[in-house]
């Protein structure tokens, strides 16, 4: 019995201390609630629903990856390689096996509105094998990249994502799940491990490679702006023309003539693909370009430009009277940025062709007059202002 | 023989037996309890004799009331239009009158808002909506919609751009005095600095003024 009185005392002593540090507390709060309670009144407003546009008003920035050139009078296609399946095909510069490693890089162009959801985004890729003796079928395995990392890889050296049957060039598109949005379309950079399974190693003919998908607002096709072979184990860069001030040029198949004339020019044709119901507000295009040499004699290259909604006239931008732009120089390229007002929907961009008539002015050939030259053309990209409510 | 207690009272001798009579009837303990009672109660009267002075009393009382406090808002109120369509850059004007009344005077004025249905529009603090608010001295003219006022007196500033969504934002340059009314234009804006993550989006925006009465003083 002596023992528990110690107990019972601590047990007391814990149970006043207990008590005291709650009676603080309260007494704590009670002096807190008095010292902020205080008369009020309210008053509300709203509510209040702000909704934000669908796409928000932006620049998006296309180049002509169509483009034939008419310099001539009879038109070729001048186009890019590797954005349509146009039997316009592109070897790689070296033979390549299986197991190698060696690839092709396409960096994707950016001319999307970004933060835009994708639904089925699909990588399309034809190929074929160079044949020749004892060739066999080309085939391939891919890595898609964003932001300088791998997102997503299909395919291996031992599971190809596709192959072509020999010579016969073949369509392979595979689902890449892993592009969710328009931010990782722009740019995109798909890295592509190609080979030849012949029993002597062959070249591989590349003739698309692309990727398309869908955003809630429109379908759409992003097109190469950049290729990269590393098939000989060195990597080459090869941007296409039109994308960028690069000095990587077009110069025209043939030299333009002393006269304007709508039956000699340089067509251009864009995808911007802009979401139906978007409201235009400015078109523009960018044409950076010079004469393939100096024009002599006092001549000048000239041009003056025309828009189509597919086939049909919208509009015309000087005249053979009143040159868009002359240039003498051979070296020097002229920036002409010129806006085109009357592309104001989103059907007439989406359709837009741009034909530039070239001449020298005022006449060449022949004793005493400028030389006829070429157009060396830098960049041909249209840049169309809309958004989308 | 005899003991060296012999002759003495019993009250000395020691514990026996028979000191078990204390407490019984007759025995001494009560009536040594007793005895002390008796002289406690001597004291205390003595006690309140030696204290004890003249007094008298009268009675007196006052009534305390307290006074009222109302804000209301009106009869301008463009608070509950809502904006679509809004861009990066866009900003939206709407105005709303607040009434002091009651009998005692404000001494601050706050601003709660809080979203329902939310959205990045709201919680993105830094490229998200921003609110700013201004008052004029007379009633705002208004024209619209969309609506945009102009101030025939003078402005000030009641509250500086800030991200939308705030709890008891103190407020500024409020009149606050019971019986007037301060024109209040409040400015919702979507920074230019917003991003494509911010597009197609829907926020609800509800506000709610809390004013505070004046600090106390002596009545």
């Amino acid at each position: 019995m002596r023992r528990r009185a110690p107990r019972r005392s601590s047990e007391l002593r814990r149970r006043v201390r207990w008590g005291a540090v709650l009676g603080s507390a309260l007494a704590a709060f009670v002096v807190a609630s008095v010292s902020l309670a205080g008369m009020s009144s309210l008053a509300s407003g709203g509510p209040q629903t702000i909704i934000t546009k669908r796409i928000f008003p932006g620049p998006r920035a296309v180049a002509a990856q169509d483009v034939r050139d008419a310099s001539n009078g009879s038109e070729s296609n001048k186009s890019d390689a590797f954005s349509y399946a146009d039997a316009v095909v592109t070897p790689t510069s070296t033979a390549i096996a299986s197991g190698t490693n060696l690839y092709l890089d396409f960096t994707l162009n950016s001319g999307r509105p970004g933060g835009l959801s994708v639904s089925s985004p699909v990588f399309n890729f034809r190929l074929a094998s160079g044949g020749g003796a004892q060739a066999g079928n080309a085939c391939f395995w891919f890595q898609v990249r964003s932001g300088g990392s791998v997102i997503g890889t299909h395919g291996s050296y031992a599971s190809a994502a596709g192959c072509s049957a020999g010579t016969a060039q073949t369509t392979i598109s595979t689902a890449i799940a892993e592009v969710t949005s328009t931010d990782q379309v722009n740019g995109l950079v798909v890295r592509v491990y190609p080979w030849e399974t012949g029993t002597k190693t062959k070249v591989v003919n590349v003739d698309l490679a692309t990727v398309s998908g869908s955003t809630p607002y429109s379908a759409f096709t992003a097109y190469e702006t950049q290729w990269v072979d590393d098939t000989s184990g060195t990597p080459a860069t090869a941007p296409w023309f039109a994308a960028a001030v690069d000095g990587t040029t077009y110069t025209g198949a043939s030299a333009w003539t002393g006269a304007a004339t709508t039956t000699r020019y340089l067509k251009l044709t864009f995808d911007p693909g802009v979401p139906a119901g978007s409201v235009v507000t400015a078109v523009s295009l960018k044409n950076v370009w010079h004469a393939s040499a100096a024009v002599t004699n006092g001549g000048t290259l000239c041009y003056y430009l025309e828009t189509f909604n597919g086939a049909t006239s919208l509009a015309t931008h000087g005249s053979a009277a009143a040159p868009q732009a002359c240039t003498a120089s051979g070296t020097i390229f002229s920036t002409d940025t010129i806006p085109l007002a009357e592309v104001n929907d989103a059907t007439k961009a989406n359709n837009l062709v741009i034909k530039l008539y070239y001449w020298v002015s005022p006449t060449c050939g022949g004793g005493g007059n400028p030389t006829c030259v070429r157009s060396v053309t830098d960049q041909a990209e249209v840049t169309f202002n809309y958004y989308l409510d | 023989m005899a003991t060296p207690f012999q002759g003495r009272g019993p009250a000395l001798r020691m514990p026996t037996r028979t000191s078990m009579r204390l407490f019984t009837s007759g025995s001494t303990l009560p009536k040594l309890i007793a005895s002390l009672a008796v002289l406690g109660a001597a004291a205390a009267i003595a006690g309140l004799g030696t204290y004890a002075t003249f007094t008298s009393s009268t009675s007196a009382s006052h009534t305390i009331a307290t006074g009222t406090l109302s804000l209301t808002s009106g009869p301008t109120n463009r608070l509950g239009t809502g904006a679509s369509l809004v861009a990066a850059g866009d900003s939206m004007q709407r105005a709303i009158d607040l009434n002091y009344a009651g009998s005692i005077s404000f001494g601050s004025a706050t601003l709660t808002t809080s979203a329902s249905p939310s959205s990045a529009l709201d919680t993105d603090a830094t490229d998200g909506l921003h609110v700013a608010i201004d008052k004029c001295s007379v009633a705002w003219t208004e024209s619209g919609p969309p609506y945009t006022y102009t101030c025939g007196g003078s402005t000030s500033s009641v509250l500086a751009s800030s991200p939308v969504i705030g709890s008891n934002v103190a407020l500024s340059n409020l009149t606050l005095t019971a019986g007037s009314t301060d024109h209040l234009r409040v400015t919702v804006t979507l920074p230019s600095t917003a991003g494509n993550s911010l597009q197609n989006l829907s926020s609800t925006i509800a506000y709610t003024f809390t004013g505070v009465q004046r600090a106390g003083t002596n009545q």
